[in-house]
């Protein structure tokens, strides 16, 4: 099932969002059979030009608005089947940061972006549990 | 009663479909609409099931054996998101020269086996349901999994994952998703989601175990063998004896799965962390089917199949509830010792019962 939950947000308090500096875009990949999670990212002062300008539209697509990337889905039910994959697409950007989330299968927009980062260089694993769903919620473990 | 518990299925709520087939644009109204028309359809067919089975079904099955086998067809995607993709074996055909093919073939055939000779189950709806696996699905895909109809197999990345189909547990557990979303409809979220992928390890573990004639002790219990390429450092995507233990290397990372209720990981991620936190159901299932000895599908495996198909277990099942399930199954199914080496089991990883 799709799902964009909107989760992300801007400082600005909607406005578009401002990509023509340094942006880095982190892709999170969650669930699937094996579970662990991976993180890859793009960073636009380490690339070239033209990959750099790249990925400034396909993350400009995303940022686009609420509605830019939607698909059909809610956060209501949680997804069809089982082991498919979870992605947080993240880009940080001058000023803040927009955080979609998006179940299996992906809507075709964001295939393109999804496809980029999925070649990305692997960021380091984080250690130990994901990120908690409160700041209090972490269960410290081992 | 058995109306009650064959609620809604796990996708997108009604109420969300029918705001989308109302307010989407032309793409988004169209797949809702899809979805509503197949979703509906496909619960109807399910509910008219489960009712036709709860009159015919004795207190304790084992059911008659179907006249027919099994019905496997597999498809090929050829590295597109499509499914099906192109038949290239179907039931009674020779081996081809694609070993992935016939891997996914033969996988499904030892845990359509399996389920027949452990449980008298007639496949994954117990009414003879065909067997649809797609293969070299997507580009280097790192993944298997059930998409509510049929088993989908990646390659891997050939770097850190072999392809999909290397491991008879992962072929039994995707195709025991289907089993758990016939029988119990658990969400895919939270406890209930972790006990879903526990139940897929059990059963894709007993697959292995049954296919090997391996006894509780010399089973190896752990889910992915094989998958992992030489690069890492890893046995196994799980291991159900010793849930957190399965790979520790500097790319994948470490595996985080607990095996007891003080580790529980609070997330939102993973759909709740059904992946990390069904190594506590493992756990217990492990120290049970120990505990028992012999061949472990037929006490403690028998016991968990039950208690999947009780009544009384809701689509949104804890692990308390699961385990008081069990317990019942145990002492309706087999006697006091049983019942208590159950309690014993989920009283190890911190679930009392
Ligand atoms: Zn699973």
């Amino acid at each position: 099932m799709t799902g964009d939950r909107n989760t992300g947000s801007r400082p600005d308090g909607g406005g578009p969002a401002d990509l023509a500096g340094r942006i880095r875009v982190i892709l999170e990949r969650y669930g699937g059979i094996i579970g662990r999670p991976v993180r890859r990212g793009l960073d636009t002062a380490q690339l070239p030009a033209d990959q750099a300008a790249t990925l400034r539209s396909l993350a400009a697509s995303l940022t686009a608005g609420p509605d830019g990337t939607a698909g059909p889905g809610g956060t209501g039910g949680g997804p069809a089947g089982a082991d498919r994959f979870v992605y947080v697409i993240e880009v940080e950007f001058q000023g803040g940061r927009v955080e979609r989330t998006f179940h299996e299968p992906v809507p075709e927009g964001v295939r393109p972006l999804l496809t980029l980062l999925s070649r990305a260089p692997r960021l380091p694993a984080r250690p130990g549990p994901p990120p908690p769903s409160s700041p209090a919620g972490g269960s410290p473990r081992r | 009663m058995t109306g009650h518990r064959r609620c809604a299925p796990c996708a997108v709520p009604p109420h969300i479909l029918e705001r989308i087939a109302r307010n989407g644009n032309d793409e988004q109204r169209a797949r809702a609409l899809s979805t509503m028309a197949q979703d509906s359809s496909h619960r109807s067919v399910r509910v008219h099931n489960a009712l036709m089975r709860s009159v015919q079904r004795p207190a304790t099955p084992p059911r008659l054996a179907p006249t027919s086998g099994p019905r496997r067809t597999i498809g090929d995607a050829k590295e597109s998101e499509d499914l099906p993709g192109t038949t290239v074996r179907a039931e009674g055909d020779a081996p081809v020269a694609d070993v992935a093919v016939n891997e996914a073939y033969d996988g499904l055939g030892a845990t359509f086996a399996f389920f027949l000779d452990a449980y008298g189950r007639d496949s994954v709806d117990d009414d003879g349901m065909g067997l649809l696996a797609t293969v070299h699905y997507g580009d280097h895909y790192e993944n298997a999994f059930w998409n509510g109809r049929q088993m989908v197999f990646g390659d891997g990345d050939g770097e850190l994952f072999n392809r999909f189909t290397v491991s008879l547990d992962i072929i039994g557990h995707e195709l025991a998703h289907g089993v758990t979303e016939d029988e119990a409809q658990l969400m895919y979220l939270n406890q209930s989601g972790a006990l879903n992928e526990s139940l897929s390890d059990v059963f894709g573990s007993l697959v292995k175990q049954h296919l090997r004639g391996q006894t509780a002790e010399e089973a190896d219990w752990l889910i992915g063998e094989g998958l992992l390429t030489d690069a890492v450092q890893g046995v196994a995507l799980r291991s159900m004896k010793e849930p957190g233990t399965a790979y520790d290397d500097p790319v994948l990372g470490d595996d985080i799965q607990p095996a007891h209720m003080d580790g529980y990981v609070r997330t939102t991620t993973d759909n709740g962390g059904v992946h990390i936190n069904s190594g506590i159901p493992n756990k217990a299932f492990y120290t049970l089917a120990v505990a028992l000895g012999g061949h472990a599908w037929e006490r403690a495996g028998r016991i968990w199949y039950e208690a999947l198909r009780a009544p009384q277990l809701r689509p949104n099942a804890t692990f308390r509830s699961f385990a008081a399930a069990t317990s019942r199954q145990a002492q309706v199914l087999f006697g006091p010792e049983e019942t208590q080496a159950v309690r014993d089991a989920w009283a190890s990883v911190g679930v009392p019962v």
